[in-house]
């Protein structure tokens, strides 16, 4: 069931298994410079999120995905039905937080969490700077209200109303971050509205924080809140800049996880 | 005219119709043309060495982030996005960009080429668009709560329809049982009219017999009294007949020509005599036109002058009945009948056309009746379509008002047979074949036609008489309807195809029944008797019918072709 639904792609031998989680604003194909590093000695696991890449948009549901749990009992769903226990969690962006709820809702799925530019919660609050305002979140979330298209046309794989453009489809065909503009809206909506500081430290298992530097989305001071709140954490500060290091620094993402992984 | 190719293309630059920007490739602004910086409403030098993300509003750093950067990575180029620039007084400038990727020989990317245009007003049509079409599905929302309620009132009508049709189900179930009922009833009563009015034909005929052939004046008026009380009983009889006919609906109504004149003579015949003997007065009053012909059913009419009339005379004491018979201005026969008796009081009046129902049980105890008299009357006036008003005052009298709308018939006033009375009183030597089953029918009969000079021969089924029938010994046939062997319709058929065999002319048949109703007798007429005779018989009845067969006009109500 959930291999149809959330596109599951299966790599590599029949050893450990590592699980790529992609972030808001692409697909699985945001791995696609990191994962083969791993195919060699690995049981590589990829995935879309509902609503994102080639998922079944069918599944989508309001209700379920309002809260980042929602994605975390996908990711459960996917390792049970491929049978994989003790699984190394590789999430980027929100992905890392739906790892980190996945874990303490199951923390024998997993052996080891690799978090990529993780952050428990966007907005500030008292003591503790997230990046954003609330009147910018809101302004977000505005500006994709109103913008029945969403960021671009040529990104949006179902255009409501849109249905008699046929060729819209050749377009598409360029576009690796097809997105549905109401499930994306919904999808920025649950995310910058989230907050789960408090799930970070019922994490039991051997986390490495991968922190970019001059990340808008997710800063330097909230990577090290993460490493703080999770106790058997380690951090690293990239090189990279930037809130996608796999894209833009995928060497040095695989360099690190591989680090990680070496020490057992 | 001597600008060289270097000045040019720094003019397209800066005069493009769009913005134009040029970024390292961590997004630094490293060059912007005119165009951009008038949307921005910047000098160059404000917006060189700043960092693209830096111009963005919110959403758009974000989506720069966290979409943008990748796909440049992946695909090199994105159309189309919709960013809103921050402009120099901080206002928002909503443009529509594209931006392409440069990579060196290696792959990498060495800068990034942004082209924006001014998309306020695609932007606004845009917005339009989705609020238009957010209205469209808030229409499309209460269109379908308007559906639903729409199916729900449907549901109900449904429902309530099937209730009604249950409902009528249920009615026509208690009509049909009702109906079932109603003609158990009606042929219980036909039957038992049929079943009493045999053996009291009996009692009667014995008695009128015996009353002539005794000689003893003692025993004589012992004869009387036996068929006085056995008239009573049949009147008696024939009433609860006729009310059960009438709540039925079931009584037939003649419309046939009739005098009026002939109506009051009758009544007034009957009752100058029987005041007299109350040493009470009687008073005929008759305001018509002495040959005004009407139609109407005169039998049913003399029944409501008999009820009304014999009321007045039974309750009257003293002073006297007057019965007046007139013409009101819309044509329609107004008969009245005023008496000086006892009258009723206002309770007793409306109570009075209750079936059996007097104005107290010691009525009935002190003057006798069926107390069915004025239901039978205001059911037949409802019938004939006219009304009935009671007047009356306890110890003064009553008066009766009757309307009925009886149509005027413009014909001779001659035509009235039904109440004629030129009927032909000799019947001496008429040869009569009768076929009846009943003994002591034929007892009767015999011993009446006897008694009226007719030679009579009796037969006892219809197969004798279809054996006896022979038109040079007889001059009519009196078949009984219902006889064992062979009826009187089987027997009449029989006969009739016989003669026609033999071309010989059939004598005057008649039906002699005890079922006399309107519809029984149109059928045997339909089947080829000339009239009817009905039990139980009187010598008048016999002398009326075969007399008015004989004279070539059947006495019959039925009116033949």
């Amino acid at each position: 069931m959930f291999f149809e639904r959330n596109n599951v792609n299966v790599r590599g031998g029949d050893g450990q298994a590592i699980v790529f989680a992609h972030g808001f604003g692409c697909s699985q194909v945001m791995w696609r410079y990191v994962a083969p590093a791993f195919e060699d000695d690995y049981r590589v696991v990829l995935f879309d999120h509902i609503g994102a890449g080639g998922s079944d948009l069918s599944a989508y549901s309001i209700d379920k995905y309002s809260s980042l749990t929602g994605y975390a009992n996908d990711l459960l769903g996917i390792l049970s039905e491929l049978e994989i226990k003790n699984a190394i969690f590789v999430g980027h962006s929100v992905s890392s937080m739906i790892g980190v709820l996945a874990s303490c809702l199951s923390p024998e799925a997993f052996k080891k969490l690799i978090l990529v530019g993780p952050s428990p919660r966007y907005l500030n609050d008292e003591g503790y700077v997230g990046g954003f305002d609330k009147s910018e979140i809101e302004e977000l979330l505005d500006f994709l209200d109103s913008n029945p298209l969403g960021w671009s046309s040529h990104m949006a794989p179902i255009i409501v109303g849109n249905a008699d453009r046929p060729e819209h489809a050749d377009e598409l065909k360029n576009s690796f971050c097809q997105a549905d503009p109401q499930i994306a809206r919904h999808f920025a909506r649950t995310i910058f509205t989230a907050d789960n500081r408090a799930d970070l430290e019922r994490v039991n298992v051997d986390t490495l924080v991968l922190q970019c530097r001059d990340d808008l989305i997710a800063p330097e001071t909230v990577g090290n809140f993460v490493h703080q709140h999770i106790h058997k954490s380690q951090m690293v500060l990239l090189e990279a800049t930037g809130h996608c290091p796999n894209l833009t620094a995928p060497e040095e993402l695989i360099r690190e996880i591989k680090r990680f992984l070496a020490v057992s | 005219m001597t600008t060289g190719s270097h000045r040019d293309c720094n003019d397209d630059f800066d005069m493009a119709p769009f913005g134009y920007l040029i970024l390292s490739p961590d997004g630094n602004i490293m060059r912007v043309n005119d165009t951009f910086c008038r949307y921005l409403d910047e000098p160059p030098q404000g917006l060189l060495s700043r960092r693209f993300r830096d111009i963005l509003t919110i959403p758009g750093r974000i989506f720069f982030e966290t979409h943008l950067a990748p796909l440049l990575v992946l695909q090199s180029s994105c159309s189309e996005i919709a960013f809103d620039f921050i402009t120099r007084s901080g206002g928002r400038l909503p443009t529509l960009a594209n931006i392409f990727a440069d990579r060196d020989a290696g792959g990498k990317v060495t800068f990034l080429r942004v082209g924006v245009f001014e998309a306020t007003d695609r932007r606004n049509f845009e917005l339009e668009l989705l609020e238009a079409r957010r209205a469209v599905e808030n229409k499309n929302l209460q269109l379908e709560t308007v559906n639903l309620t729409l199916a729900e009132s449907n549901a109900s009508l449904d429902r309530a329809n099937i209730q009604l049709k249950e409902l009528y189900a249920q009615m026509s179930a208690a009509r049909a049982s009702a109906e079932a009922a109603n003609r158990v009833k009606t042929t219980f009563l036909a039957h038992m009219s049929h079943e009493i009015r045999t053996p009291l034909n009996g009692v009667l005929g014995m008695a009128s017999v015996l009353h002539e052939a005794l000689s003893n004046p003692d025993d004589k008026k012992m004869a009387a009294v036996i068929c006085e009380s056995g008239e009573i009983l049949l009147s008696i009889i024939n009433d609860i007949l006729d009310l059960s006919k009438l709540e039925a609906g079931k009584i037939d109504l003649e419309a046939i020509p009739f005098s009026p004149a002939d109506i009051a003579r009758k009544i007034s015949d009957l009752y100058s005599l029987r005041t007299a003997e109350k040493s009470v007065g009687f008073r005929m009053q008759f305001d018509m036109d002495a040959h005004d012909i009407r139609c109407g059913d005169p039998v049913r009419i003399m029944q409501i002058m008999h009820n009304l009339v014999g009321n007045a005379v039974k309750f009257t004491e003293k002073g006297a009945v007057t019965v007046v018979i007139r013409e009101l201005s819309t044509g329609s026969v107004k008969l009245e009948v005023r008496d000086t008796g006892i009258g009723m009081t206002q309770n007793q009046a409306d109570l009075v056309f209750e079936a059996f129902t007097q104005a107290d049980n010691s009525t009935t105890r002190k003057y006798g009746g069926t107390g069915l008299g004025m239901s039978i009357v205001r059911q037949l006036v409802a019938a004939m379509e006219g009304t009935i008003l009671i007047e009356s005052a306890l110890g003064q009298g009553t008066c009766v008002h009757v309307t009925l709308p009886l149509p005027r018939v413009v014909q001779s006033a001659d035509l009235t047979p039904a109440l004629a009375e030129d009927v032909r009183h000799d019947l001496f030597g008429l040869r009569v074949l009768v076929a009846e089953d009943n003994k002591t029918n034929r007892f009767i009969l015999g011993a009446m036609l006897k008694n009226l000079g007719v030679l009579s021969t009796f037969v006892v089924d219809g197969q004798q008489a279809v054996d006896a029938y022979d038109p040079e010994r007889y001059d009519m046939l009196l078949l009984d309807i219902s006889m064992p062997t062979m009826d009187g319709p089987t027997a009449l058929a029989l006969i009739h195809q016989q003669e026609a065999e033999r071309s010989r002319a059939m004598i005057p048949t008649v039906a002699f029944t005890a079922n006399a109703l309107k519809h029984q007798i149109d059928e045997y007429l339909a089947m080829g008797f000339d009239t009817h005779l009905a039990k139980p018989i009187s010598k008048l009845d016999i002398l009326k019918t075969l007399g008015a067969l004989l004279d070539g006009k059947p006495s019959s109500l039925s009116q033949r072709a």
